[in-house]
């Protein structure tokens, strides 16, 4: 049994759950966490992405302070025990910015896998299980989404949904994603109603809709989490990308993109201002495609 | 120097699987001397191809020689370090593998691919590498070596293929040539004249040759001593007679037994069924019609077989892009009838044309000529819902058990799929039904709750064949559906399936590659080549004395019948 | 081959002119206003000079004839002017195209030199440390942004140790460090795609056969396995040329060098909406064009297509969906 078994509901997977299947259910949980003891990587990639969720939903938590309090008795201080990211030009203290803007970045990467996936999803289901024609426009229409670089279809789009909101941010990232989401998606439908289960189902008699909603579908879902992980480090880094090109979210707002833009004129002096927050984006990214990986492993180990 | 080129003594290979140790090979003791050829024979997980890949030092990183002593020459080969391997290799033990298909380079001419092996054992220099690479290719057997050199591997054959490995193999004139099931992966007919090639090869240059192989048959007939693997151990050894007339382990004996070539008459073993379900065709739940309508439907059945097809005919349009627009045609006007509780045995190499042939009875694919009926009734044309209503009425056993059932469902939910599909019965009736085809199918009932990863190949084959049971079908086509099954497997699939036929009444159409497994079950044998029906008739008529010239092509490509 | 080039050529232009309408339709019937961002946001701006702004424009003609209108200039190579500066855009792109494409060219070369080098380096080596310590490599490089790369080297190499100059284009030392910063990225993906792709070939028969000849690891991995694992590779070109445009805004803007990203982020950032149309055609072209080389170089190196195409008909495009995927990182 794999972690993406888990995912979902055991009361759909066998008819009755009765005290076997869930003794089964615990005995892969208990195989799970050792299995994660034995990868110390993988334990602490979820860890820092539970942090960072925390962080994102409750800021307080980890810096019950104001992010935008100025004192200008500690301006510019290097990292330290009382500052443990140092503080800015105005003497802000750059951890509670660092947390109070995941609270920025992480909803609008969110809401970019969301758009990414959702949209993304639907095009490359229908394309696989139509096939025919309206396979043929929704592919052609992927290859044109394709054939523009996502950074710059992005940009294209913010620069008329307009600047200085991270959920337009987001949604323009979202939309950038939705093409290779669809053709995942399509070649993934594809793979399974090749194989012969789906063509013993047709012999037994089922109808259209009961081969895709029984064998089908439930098949197709694996590459789902191992993609939607992969898409929401990618939409961290391109959420950040905007941002730290100044269309995402304007200064004093904290978010992590602008942080390390603004820290950037200090970089010879105070290098910690744009490389502390910038490490915050690289390892939030690596431990989310860490797990992505994780799954996309126990998926191929459950075959 | 020894009198025996390799010697091999209490070899051992363990294989270091996440943290367990699986031995793969646990004693194997055994001898080649130069001219002869030794078989070693097993069923898949018996160590046979470990053991060929240790005599070469190619092991995977996961595994080594953890015990024993490989004698070549004169010397120990067990942990030789890789840079001495790499001298030994090619120059002195030599490779056929097994997959034709995969084994050459697929972006590198057939030429350069034999040249390298010239090269690289100093056979040759480049210059005289050309020349003997076109004798070694016109050795092995190829047609035109001079077109070949300069071809892609995916431009032959198979067995062209084949032929290609054999010329890399015999390139550096090695004294030892491993051969992994060096013909498992082609059709019949070319099968024997590879294996009659390499033989007469061997033979003349006195090298030692061993051959791996699943089929006892092959080893009985091409060996001169046969080797029995099982589960990393060597049971048994001899000569062939000696092993075939008089085997000392009781897993020999069962071998014998149940490869199809090597049974002189066609086996009738009576398996007991445990249960016998009711039900009226397609409805298991329907009441069982009683003997009056029984003999009425019996009446019926007497006139009219339950399929018949007439002058089927299929087309396939071949790709704009293929450069000679037109068709292909996969079936070319089939004829043939399956009287009622009979088996028709359909045989054709890959390609024939028996898989669509298949297709279009069981309506999956639409034919471009010929009629098809059903217990009388003309349903070459039937779609929609009235197609899919005959599903309930014919039903198919697959190839690959592996493919055909879902993982993520329960053998339950599996065997029951079709009843689900139509809505029969309640859902205690249907658990109820899963549980009596689950025993009919000689299966525990506690697979029932189990997934199919969780499950042998022959377990699998076992739940598809009781899923194209559940509904009573009038028949059922079994398509290749021992291929893929070890030989012992194989023979209790086959009985089963006959056990199912006595007791059901149920017809199979049965296709298969292979004549001997198509005697052993078959009351009528049709010959499919290139799309046309080439000869059909009663089995044994057709065993007796074929008339057509392929047919008795395909007869004698059954190892053991000389 | 001529009928294969030609479907292939009609297919790029295709794409092109889809590209072209999506981007009308996505920078101009969107409800915002390009009058007014052209005539500026003070509120000095009567509703008179606005109307006159906008029929100077075209705007206030049919949505359908002002595409038909600037589709039938871009067909002639004129996509119109600047609102910002009144340049028309194509020179103004062919002016800050030569410093872009010196990093990008930069950048491009030195990621495949890293990537390919790792991932051999990785399959070649015996020592277990090595091969584990090359093979973490990817992953980072994937997941650092590419404003943090130039930023880390900068304060390294500019401000630490003062190897490189910090910002300006003053000869290959100044390219330097942006070309470095614009290939970690797609060195990190060849690196990733080339070595998965490498062990999988090494599974392969064909390997066995070769060892069996007694060749060695070397001769394996560059000679037989190389070759057949650059296959998959190569679909990621068309990606990762379109990833060095993106990459160079912003290493433009990092570096603060001059070039195709300062103007596209000028543009972005005051709405000049026909510049930044421009550069999405650009973007597109580049995709369109480096795939047709793919297409045609796989057309040449892999025989199997010679022969698949007239069997199957298929092309390599559908089977490498995943790899694509992964190559966004």
């Amino acid at each position: 049994m794999s972690v993406t078994d888990l995912a979902l509901p055991a009361g759909e997977r066998s008819p009755e759950p009765g005290p076997a299947a869930w003794r089964g259910f615990r005995k892969a949980l208990l195989r799970s966490l050792a299995g994660l003891l034995r990868n110390p990587g993988l334990a602490l990639s979820l860890l820092w992405v539970a942090l960072v969720i925390v962080a994102a939903v409750a800021p307080g938590l980890f810096a019950p302070g104001d992010p935008l309090a100025v004192d200008t008795a500690v301006r510019l201080q290097a990292p330290s025990f009382s500052h443990p990211f140092g503080t800015d030009r105005l003497g802000r203290d750059l951890f509670d910015e660092t947390v109070h803007g995941t609270g920025r970045t992480l909803p609008a990467a969110a809401l970019a896998t969301a758009v990414g996936l959702g949209a993304g999803s639907v095009l490359g289901l229908l394309a696989g299980f139509l096939r025919g024609l309206p396979d043929l426009v929704i592919m052609r229409l992927v290859d044109v989404l394709l054939s523009i670089p996502g950074l710059l279809l992005a940009l294209m789009l913010v620069s008329v949904l307009g600047k200085g909101s991270t959920a337009d941010v987001g949604l323009a990232i979202g939309v950038a994603a939705i093409a290779s989401t669809a053709r995942v998606m399509r070649a993934e439908v594809l793979r399974v109603s090749e194989s012969g289960f789906v063509e013993a189902a047709r012999t037994g008699g089922a109808r259209w809709t009961r081969v895709v909603l029984r064998h089908v579908l439930p098949n197709s879902m694996g590459p789902v989490w191992v993609l939607t992980l992969l898409l929401f480090g990618e939409a961290i880094l391109g959420v950040t990308t905007l941002s730290f090109l100044g269309f995402g979210a304007q200064p004093p707002t904290p978010e992590w993109g602008s942080l390390v833009s603004s820290g950037r004129d200090f970089l010879g002096s105070a290098w910690w201002l744009s490389i502390l927050p910038g490490a915050v984006v690289a390892l939030t990214v690596l431990a989310a495609n860490r797990v992505s990986r994780a799954f996309d492993a126990e998926r191929g180990g459950a075959r | 120097m020894s009198p025996h080129l390799l010697e091999v003594e209490d070899l051992a290979v363990h294989y270091r699987v996440r943290r367990s140790v699986v031995r793969a090979v646990e004693s194997a003791s055994f001898t080649v001397a130069e001219g002869e050829t030794v078989a070693i024979v097993g069923e898949s997980g018996s160590g046979k191809s470990t053991t060929a890949y240790a005599l070469l030092g190619l092991l995977p990183r996961s595994a080594g020689v953890t015990r024993g002593r490989i004698g070549f020459g004169g010397r120990d080969l067990a942990g030789l370090p890789e840079r001495r391997w790499r001298e030994l290799r090619g120059r002195e033990i030599a490779l056929i593998p097994q997959d034709p298909g995969t084994s050459l380079n697929p972006v590198q001419r057939i030429g350069a691919q034999v040249a390298e092996a010239l090269r690289l054992s100093g056979e040759a220099d480049r210059r005289a590498a050309r020349a003997r690479t076109l004798e070694l290719l016109a050795d092995a057997g190829l047609p035109d070596p001079g077109v070949q050199a300069r071809q892609y591997p995916s431009q032959l054959s198979g067995g062209m293929r084949q032929r290609v490995l054999i010329a890399i193999a015999i390139a550096a004139r090695p004294r030892l040539i491993v051969a992994d099931e060096p013909t498992s992966a082609l059709d019949v007919t070319v099968q024997r004249r590879i294996l009659d090639h390499v033989g007469g090869l061997v033979r003349d240059s006195g090298t030692g040759l061993l051959l791996i192989t699943h089929d006892l048959g092959v080893a009985a007939e091409r060996a001169d001593r046969v080797l029995v693997m099982r589960a990393g151990t060597i049971v048994e050894q001899g000569t062939p007679d000696e092993v075939l007339s008089d085997p000392r382990d009781p897993y020999t004996r069962a071998l014998i037994d149940a490869a199809p070539s090597l049974a002189q008459a066609p086996r009738r073993r009576r398996l007991e069924l445990t249960a016998i379900p009711g039900g009226a065709p397609g409805d298991p739940f329907a009441p069982t019609p009683g003997p009056a309508a029984k003999a009425e439907a019996n009446g019926q059945a007497n006139g009219e077989p339950v399929v018949r097809v007439e002058g089927l005919t299929k087309e396939f349009r071949l790709p704009r892009s293929s450069g000679r627009p037109g068709t292909l045609r996969a079936v070319d006007g089939v004829g043939f009838a399956i009287p009622r509780g009979r088996t028709y045995g359909l045989v054709g190499e890959s390609g024939s044309g028996k898989s669509t042939t298949a297709r279009l009875i069981l309506r999956l694919a639409d034919p471009t000529g010929g009629r098809v009926y059903l217990g009388g009734e003309d349903i070459t044309g039937t779609r929609g819902s009235a197609q899919r209503l005959l599903r309930r009425r014919m039903q198919i056993v697959h190839q690959n058990p592996f493919a055909s059932l879902d993982p993520r469902r329960s053998v339950e939910q599996l065997v029951t799929d079709p009843l689900a599909s139509f809505g029969l019965g309640s859902r205690a009736q249907r658990r109820r039904r899963a549980a009596e085809l689950v025993d009919l199918v000689a299966l525990p009932a506690s697979v029932l709750a189990r997934r199919p990863a969780e499950l042998s190949g022959g377990q699998r084959q076992r739940v598809a064949i009781a899923r194209a049971l559940v509904l009573n079908p009038e028949l059922v086509v079994c398509d290749e559906p021992v291929s893929a099954l070890d030989v012992s497997v194989q023979a209790q699939i086959l009985d089963l399936l006959a056990a199912l036929q006595a007791e059901l009444g149920v017809s199979y159409l049965f296709i298969s590659h292979d004549l001997a497994v198509v005697r052993h079950i078959a009351d009528e044998v049709g010959v499919l080549h290139r799309g046309r029906l080439v000869e059909s008739g009663p089995t044994e008529r057709i065993f007796a004395g074929a008339r057509h010239a392929y047919t008795r092509e395909l007869l004698d490509a059954i190892p053991g019948r000389r | 081959m001529a009928r294969f080039l030609v479907g292939r050529v009609l297919q790029g232009v295709f794409v092109l002119w889809a590209a072209y309408t999506l981007s009308f339709a996505v920078l101009y019937a969107l409800p915002s206003d390009p009058a007014a961002i052209a005539a500026g946001t003070t509120n000095s701006v009567t509703p008179e000079q606005l109307a006159e702004v906008r029929h100077a424009m075209g705007l206030d003609r049919p949505l359908a004839e002002q595409y038909l209108d600037k589709l039938g200039g871009a067909l002639h190579g004129d996509l119109g002017r600047s609102v910002q500066s009144g340049e028309r855009v194509t020179s103004l792109i062919g002016g800050a195209l030569p410093p872009t494409l010196a990093v990008a060219g930069a950048g491009l070369v030195l990621a495949v030199l890293l990537g390919t080098g790792l991932a051999v380096l990785s399959t070649v080596t015996g020592a277990r440390w090595l091969r584990q310590a090359l093979l973490s490599l990817p992953p980072l490089g994937v997941a650092i942004p590419s404003f943090v790369v130039g930023l880390l080297l900068l304060q390294w190499f500019s401000f630490t140790w003062n190897l490189f100059p910090a910002i300006g284009e003053g000869g290959w030392r100044g390219l330097v460090l942006p070309a470095a910063t614009i290939a970690v990225q797609p060195a990190a993906l060849i690196g990733q795609v080339l070595a998965k792709s490498m062990s999988d070939e090494l599974g392969k028969d064909y390997v066995d056969v070769a060892r069996a000849k007694g060749a060695g690891p070397f001769r394996v991995t560059v000679r037989h396995v190389l070759r057949n694992a650059a296959l998959p590779t190569l679909t990621l070109a068309g990606l990762l040329v379109g990833g060095l445009l993106t990459g160079a805004i912003v290493v433009e803007v990092v570096f603060s060098r001059n070039g195709l990203g300062q103007i596209t982020q000028g543009a972005v950032s005051a709405e000049d909406l026909p510049v930044v149309q421009g550069v999405v055609l650009l973007g597109a072209l580049v995709f369109v064009t480096v795939n047709l080389a793919v297409d045609l170089l796989y057309q040449v190196l892999d025989p199997r297509l010679a022969v698949g195409r007239r069997s199957a008909g298929r092309g390599p495009a559908g089977r490498f969906a995943l790899f694509t995927f992964a190559g966004r990182g």
